[in-house]
């Protein structure tokens, strides 16, 4: 469960269009936030994975009309920056009526589809959704390797 | 930030090793280009493919899910599909995601190379 801790020391908020490859421009900001409170690569790499699956599946199961709001911010513990808080949302139809129409063949002997929430969920310290059609919030919080 | 789509560099090198090199997003174009770039050389029975991930910092679900589907044509016609110079966030996932399992991954092209040629492919 990702709870709401406060205050932050760094805010980004971006309303990102449904064009391809606006996923990194989530991601590259979290790249710059995180390295400016001094994260690591590996840190920072892991984020960037996790946040462009939750972007694409805003895209994805969002309306295309309104893009998707992503809420980047650095916590702070002890007078320094202990976690990135990266939180992506949508307005479709919510995680309990999704089906994923992405490209790809589902069958072979290796899975090929699904993988956006188990990579999220590996990728990242916390991870929380909040889902109702109509509003679908994912919440996900990594850690600074060196918190105390 | 994607505007530009650039082709991947493939070649085939001594041992008839196919090796290509992943450009710094791997999503569902490039992984199709990647794909797509690994298929022209496949000049052989038992495809022996490299693809070299220096440049790649960040890869997507669907990107990789192209290259599972290439890893079980590789597999398919007995031959081999490994990576090198893998990043330790892209390795994870790929050991998440189910790559690690059929594919080989090395720590840089030289040794990949070697242990490589040495296929039987």
């Amino acid at each position: 469960m990702v709870s709401e801790r406060e205050p932050f020391v760094a805010e980004v908020r971006l309303l990102l269009p449904p064009l391809e490859g606006a996923e990194l421009v989530a991601v590259r900001a979290a790249e710059v936030v995180g390295r400016n409170a001094g994260f690591r690569t590996e840190t920072l790499d892991a984020v960037g994975i996790a946040l462009a699956e939750a972007c694409l599946n805003g895209f994805e199961h969002g309306r295309n009309e309104g893009g998707i709001m992503v809420r980047l911010a650095l916590e702070e513990g002890e007078g320094r920056p202990t976690a990135i808080l990266a939180e992506v949302e949508d307005h479709g139809v919510g995680f309990g009526a999704r089906r994923s129409r992405r490209t790809g063949r589902g069958g072979g002997r290796l899975k090929k589809r699904g993988w956006g929430l188990v990579l999220m969920r590996e990728l990242m310290d916390e991870v929380d959704v909040e889902s109702v059609p109509g509003h679908t919030v994912v919440r996900m919080r990594k850690y600074r390797e060196d918190r105390g | 930030m994607t505007a530009e789509k650039p082709t991947p560099r493939a070649e085939v090198v001594p041992g008839g090793i196919t090796v290509v090199e992943a450009t710094d997003y791997i999503n569902n174009e490039a992984g199709q280009l990647l794909a797509d770039a690994a298929k022209a050389h496949f000049g052989r029975e038992r495809p022996v493919l490299l693809f070299d991930l220096s440049a790649t910092r960040i890869i997507n679900s669907i990107g990789v899910s192209i290259l599972l589907e290439l890893l079980e044509d590789i597999l398919d016609r007995k031959g081999t599909m490994a990576f090198c110079n893998v990043s330790p966030t892209i390795a994870r996932t790929f050991d998440i995601m189910g790559v690690a399992q059929y594919a080989r991954i090395f720590p840089d092209r030289a040794t990949a190379l070697e242990a490589l040629g040495g296929h039987d492919g």
